[in-house]
């Protein structure tokens, strides 16, 4: 049996940090690799060792096997954990780790190969009995073939490029008549995408269900499964919500699914965790062998919670050789556990992946967060956008979705356009609670896309006290540099809008500039102290603030009184109420102006800017030039001036090459064209 | 000490309130000086915006911001302005100059503070009245003493032609400005200029003589001599923008510094100038805390008399002011009439002299050793007027009133320490010069509205005006001219001795009501403490 004192992680963000959680309790030492795009990262200060891997992009860092193994020898590691994504399923990457005598915390590499191509996967699944969906895998592709086989499967039908994946050429065929039409279309994107026209039919589940099973296996022949876990919602053909188990499951469907994911387990001699992924007809309950991921998966948060292991640690005591020590007859599902993903992304526009500096971090209380960032985190475009997962867990499946809410609810990031708007949205709709998911379900509910809805006015009010109180007192962020350094407490600084006649229509106003992801405000707030009168557009509130402190604020707005709870940092601020959290950020209310002083658009001239010899004339007269575009040369006072066109159009040439001319004397004019 | 004892701070010296909110007299009294706020409030209101709605609206059709619109844009977001004047030419004209269609005073710009001169184009197209004037030049003396950087932000059309002879010659007429304005330049005080509408004439050199000057396109013109004068002149007939527009002055003529298409980005290119300036200065005073006052500020309106004769103890009115009601008493019992005192306001030192009754010449000294003690711990001092005058009669006169007086007098003429005055009720005669009154060039001086200052009161006028009349060698007065004599001289010292005839006239920086009145010390004494403290020369002289 092997031991384990010391771990290069080869992978990065919040899985890295999950490794090194482990590790730290078993008291394995962690060897960290970071790319330059990664340097401030937490997972690199949380490793006992760190070291640079290489340049930001991936395939020079975390996919560059030569130097992920130099690292190991150099820091004489005794092992590999490759996390997920990056090498984890690449079986080359085993092979050399075992090669250099490192343990490789996964799987052999024969059962990467065998499960790393989705045909072959589903031969072998095919092989041990498991259901496949019914399709046609040949390699015959000329049209009356397939569309014989269309028909022998029977519409609706899903046509693919062989070798596609991601939802890349893809397309329902409803009907006979659609087929040849599709076919030729999907090969064209197959062409495109991928670089061959090889298409594959398959038949079209409604409302699939996508569940996969958790598995063990030692190198003892020993397998669990560790249940099931339900990853329907998704977007984008990613997973965004998981969960465990799965609801709407009957006792035989559980069993049938543990059954087929360990008897795919047995067919390949699996040794290490993995997941076996079906997708469940939602009418027939019948399920299908999908591919099986020979690596530690992101939701693997949800099995813990529900099973109370820790399934890295059992990863690595079967990379180091030792026996499963549980029986499956110990295993026992206890409660129900939920996670979301917390993506850099843009829901509003299709989920875009978006970057930016996390400028406010503050992860909600009471729940499990599995996250890789932390305030001042760079989001680079170079990796994934994943940056945190919320598991929450309860009882039942009610409460561990109460437990979510409440927790994305109280999930604060600024800076970096999230998807927490989105899934506080998502998870509200009875859609989500009441009835079975399926993977179709966000473009279901949300046919046209999702729209964040606009943040209420009681916010913005709120948003503006707060933007207002940090510029009042104290706490005012950029300390005045002129009236008295050591003072904060100034009535320069503490009065506000004070002014004389603020009895005899002249309050004092500030203008107050907030954005908040698409929507901007201006706002004017006028007086000072704890009785404001805020406008925006043709409306005037009167605001009493009740409270304020750096956490919370409470407003009485009209008769109605808003408590909010505030997190904020520079211009940044995260507003939490019991209606919903926004990010807002203040805007300078007086943007500097770009030093200079533009040319007057208009101008159609162009003049000597001192005494001197015409050396050049570029352009020829009645010439079509553009505007910046040189159209004579000077030479004055030892050096050369370039002269370019103020505007665009034709130009006509006052001067001639040779000429001695008189400073502001006119050279070329240029006239519309 | 035995075991246990606690050291024992002194209790502090916490002024203990003595009204009675229940009684007639204070009732009285605050609905007298509620009826003076509310006409305060409502001839502010008219400067504001008061009978010029249509210039209003042509003004902002053109594009352009109110005077006060300006201001706010101008300074750091959510911060104060310190108006001067605000009823200069109050009465005068018709009114048809409110505020004598300028606006002045103190605000923060990029963290700098610096002196606002702000023509207001809705009023007579910002032109110069004789209090227009005054009023800009005072706004730069108050930048000269205080060492700040003058910010003009100019729409105006020059003098007033009307009145140029009480505008353009004399020593303090227009003239005075451009001196001014060059030699803070030559001082190092910023003087920047930003150019919202025409700048004819006299009116071209504000921007002429600033250090960096800022002209809005399409708006924004300087010439020596208009479209008129130049086709009178020399026959060229041309339009104003083509004469002396923006574009010429910023690519041309180099007369500006910088082209702003809108005036919201002249004020940004201001304070984009503003934030660079290598400013800083220091606070010279030994800040604390501040802490509000013990008592409501509003109660004030029921203490201070409505009738001048009736007495009322002014201690009343400080605690209502100061942090904490916490005043230190100097000499409390001695020279009584007289209350003299350390205190803090808004975390800054302040020592107090107030009048509380006609002063002996035990006040007299008394108030000249405070001033010394302020000027050798470089306190600024803050006089509260409410004063009749020095003591008269034989037993004042044979006490040596006239020399114990002037060595107050002397006191308040040398002192060196900053010097704010509040006249809060009477300032007459010898009392005025005694409690530095304007003639004495205090740093600030503001009024209350129901504050009165003549050389004595109307009552007074009548009596020696008449003795003086009936004792006249000339004529004998009959029964009905002495008659009319006391009407009119009635009538003119009560005219002349309103505290709105006074505000009108700048006698005073301006009128404000008591409940505004510990802001605006607080921002003075936070604007003094900046100055450089002057060495003493003598040791304090017990007098």
């Amino acid at each position: 049996m092997n031991t384990m004192r010391r771990l290069l992680i080869a992978n990065r963000g919040e899985i890295a940090c999950r490794i090194m959680r482990s590790c730290r309790r078993l008291g394995i030492e962690t060897v960290a690799v970071f790319s330059a795009a990664d340097r401030n990262q937490p997972f690199v200060a949380m490793a006992d060792r760190a070291c640079l891997l290489g340049p930001a992009p991936a395939a020079e860092s975390y996919l560059h096997i030569q130097r992920l193994l130099d690292i190991g020898r150099q820091q004489q590691v005794d092992a590999v954990h490759p996390g997920y994504g990056f090498l984890a399923e690449n079986s080359l990457f085993a092979r050399r780790c075992v090669e250099a005598g490192f343990t490789f915390v996964g799987p052999p590499a024969r059962c990467m190969e065998q499960m790393g191509s989705k045909d072959r996967a589903r031969a072998i699944a095919e092989q041990a009995g498991l259901p496949v969906v019914p399709g046609y895998h040949g390699s015959a592709q000329d049209d009356q073939c397939l569309l014989t086989e269309a028909q022998r499967l029977g519409f609706p039908l899903l046509l693919k490029a062989a070798n596609g994946g991601g939802g890349k050429g893809m397309r329902p065929v409803y009907s006979a008549a659609e087929f040849l039409p599709a076919l030729a279309l999907v090969r064209q994107e197959a062409v495109a995408a991928f670089g061959a026209a090889g298409v594959v039919i398959e038949k079209l589940l409604r409302r699939p269900r996508h569940i996969e099973v958790q598995i063990a296996g030692d190198q003892h022949g020993n397998r669990l499964h560790l249940f099931e876990r339900e990853c329907s919602v998704q977007r984008r053909y990613q997973k965004l919500i998981e969960e465990c188990p799965a609801a709407y499951l009957t006792d035989t469907q559980r069993q049938q699914l543990y059954r087929d994911a360990l008897r795919l387990a047995v067919a390949i001699d699996y040794q290490s965790l993995g997941t076996m992924e079906f997708i469940l007809d939602q009418e027939t309950g019948q399920h299908y062998f999908l591919e099986m991921n020979t690596r530690l998966q992101v939701e693997h948060t949800v099995t813990e919670q529900v099973t109370g292991l820790d399934l890295i640690e059992l990863q690595l005591r079967i990379a180091m050789g030792e026996p499963l020590d549980i029986r499956q007859s110990d295993l026992q599902l206890q409660g129900w556990a939920m996670e979301a993903r917390i993506n850099a992304e843009d829901a509003g526009n299709n989920f875009m992946p978006c970057i930016g500096t996390i400028e406010l971090y503050r992860e909600p209380c009471g729940v499990r967060v599995d996250s890789g960032v932390a305030r001042g985190s760079a989001v680079t475009p170079w990796y994934d956008s994943m940056l945190a997962k919320v598991v929450a867990s309860g009882a039942d499946r009610g409460q561990a979705l109460a437990a979510l809410r409440r927790a994305l609810g109280e999930y604060a990031i600024g800076g970096v356009t999230t998807n927490l708007p989105f899934l506080r949205d998502f998870l509200a709709r009875p859609a989500f609670s009441t009835t079975p998911l399926h993977t179709g379900l966000i473009d279901e509910q949300f046919p046209s896309g999702w729209q964040a809805a606009e943040p209420p006015l009681s916010a913005v009010i709120g948003a503006a006290v707060w933007r207002i109180q940090s510029l009042e007192g104290p706490a005012r962020p950029s300390p005045s540099p002129s009236i008295e350094p050591s003072q904060s407490q100034s009535p320069w600084r503490t009065l506000g809008n004070w002014r004389l006649l603020h009895r005899a229509g002249w309050p004092g106003s500030t203008r107050v500039l907030l954005s908040s992801g698409e929507w901007n405000w201006e706002l004017q707030v006028e007086g000072s102290g704890p009785s404001l009168g805020v406008s925006y557009r043709e409306t005037r509130q009167q605001v009493e603030i009740q409270s304020f402190t750096d956490q919370a604020v409470s407003l009485m707005i009209g008769d109605q009184v808003f408590a909010f709870q505030l997190l904020s940092e520079g211009a940044h601020l995260v507003l939490t109420g019991s209606a919903g959290s926004w990010p807002f950020r203040a805007v300078p209310g007086y943007p500097a102006v770009a030093a200079g002083n533009q040319a007057p658009s208009a101008e159609t001239t162009v003049t000597a800017p001192m005494p001197g010899l015409i050396s050049a004339l570029p352009v020829a007269a009645g010439d079509a030039v553009r505007k910046g575009q040189v159209v004579a040369v000077m030479e004055a006072m030892k050096l050369v001036h370039s002269l370019v066109a103020p505007s665009s159009g034709l130009a006509k040439l006052l001067v001639a090459v040779g000429d001695t001319v008189t400073g502001g004397q006119l050279l070329v004019e240029i006239e519309p064209a | 000490m035995p075991l246990g004892a606690v050291h024992q701070e002194p209790a502090l010296p916490v002024i203990q309130s003595s009204i009675d909110p229940a009684s007639q007299q204070y009732r009285d009294n605050l609905a007298a000086f509620e009826t003076l706020n509310c006409q305060l409030r409502q001839r502010q209101q008219q400067v504001v915006s008061g009978g010029r709605e249509k210039h209003i609206a042509r003004h902002l059709a053109r594009g352009k911001l109110l005077v006060r619109d300006r201001i706010d844009r101008l300074l750091d977001p959510h911060t104060p302005f310190l108006e001067f004047s605000s009823l200069a030419a109050w009465g005068k004209y018709n009114n048809e100059a409110p505020g004598a269609g300028i606006v002045t005073g103190i605000g923060m710009v990029c963290g700098v503070p610096s002196v606002v001169i702000a023509n207001d184009a809705t009023v007579k197209g910002g032109a110069f009245y004789p209090e227009t004037i005054r009023k800009h030049i005072r706004a730069q003396e108050i930048a000269d003493n205080l060492d700040l950087p003058t910010i003009y932000l100019v729409d105006a059309a020059g003098a007033y032609l009307p009145l140029q002879d009480e505008v353009f010659p004399d020593k303090e007429h227009f003239g005075h400005s451009f001196y001014q304005q060059c030699n803070m330049s030559a001082r190092g005080l910023p003087q920047i200029a930003a150019v919202f509408g025409g700048c004819t004439a006299g009116g071209a050199y504000i921007p002429a003589l600033a250090d960096e000057v800022v002209m809005v396109k399409g708006s924004g013109q300087i010439f020596l001599g208009g479209p008129p004068i130049v086709k009178a002149a020399i026959n060229e007939i041309i339009d104003a923008e083509s004469l002396g527009g923006a574009e010429l002055h910023t690519y041309q003529s180099g007369v500006s510094d910088y082209l702003a298409h809108d005036e919201p980005e002249a004020l940004a290119k201001v304070r984009d100038i503003m934030a660079k300036l290598n400013w800083r200065r220091t606070c010279h005073l030994a800040t604390q805390p501040a802490a509000p006052p013990l008592y409501d500020a509003r109660e004030i309106l029921g203490i201070v008399a409505h009738d001048p004769k009736q007495p009322y103890d002014i201690r009343q009115v400080i605690a209502r002011l100061i942090d904490g009601s916490d005043f230190q008493e100097f000499k409390p019992d001695y020279g009584k009439t007289l209350v003299c005192g350390t205190a803090h306001l808004m975390g800054y030192p302040v020592g107090i002299l107030a009048n509380n009754g006609v002063l002996f010449s035990e006040s007299a000294t008394k108030g000249a050793h405070f001033i010394e003690l302020c000027e050798q711990r470089r306190i600024p001092l803050l006089f509260m007027q409410n004063i009749t005058g020095f003591m008269v009669g034989r037993q004042a006169e044979a006490g040596g009133i006239a020399k114990h007086s002037a060595k107050l007098v002397y006191a308040v003429a040398c002192a060196k320490v900053p010097r704010l005055t509040l006249i809060v009720g009477g300032s007459y005669g010898a009392g005025n010069y005694g409690m530095c009154g304007r003639g004495f060039a205090g740093d600030f001086l503001f009024a209350w509205p129901s504050s009165r200052i003549a050389t004595m009161s109307p009552d007074i006028a009548v009596t020696v005006l008449t003795e003086l009349r009936r004792n006249s060698i000339s004529s004998s007065a009959d029964q009905a001219q002495l008659q009319r004599l006391v009407e009119e001289t009635r009538a003119q010292f009560e005219t002349q001795s309103d505290p709105f005839y006074a505000t009108a006239r700048l006698w005073d920086d301006g009128l404000i009501e008591p409940a505004d009145t510990r802001n605006l010390l607080g921002l003075c004494l936070a604007l003094v403490a900046l100055k450089e403290p002057a060495a003493g020369r003598w040791p304090v002289f017990r007098m």
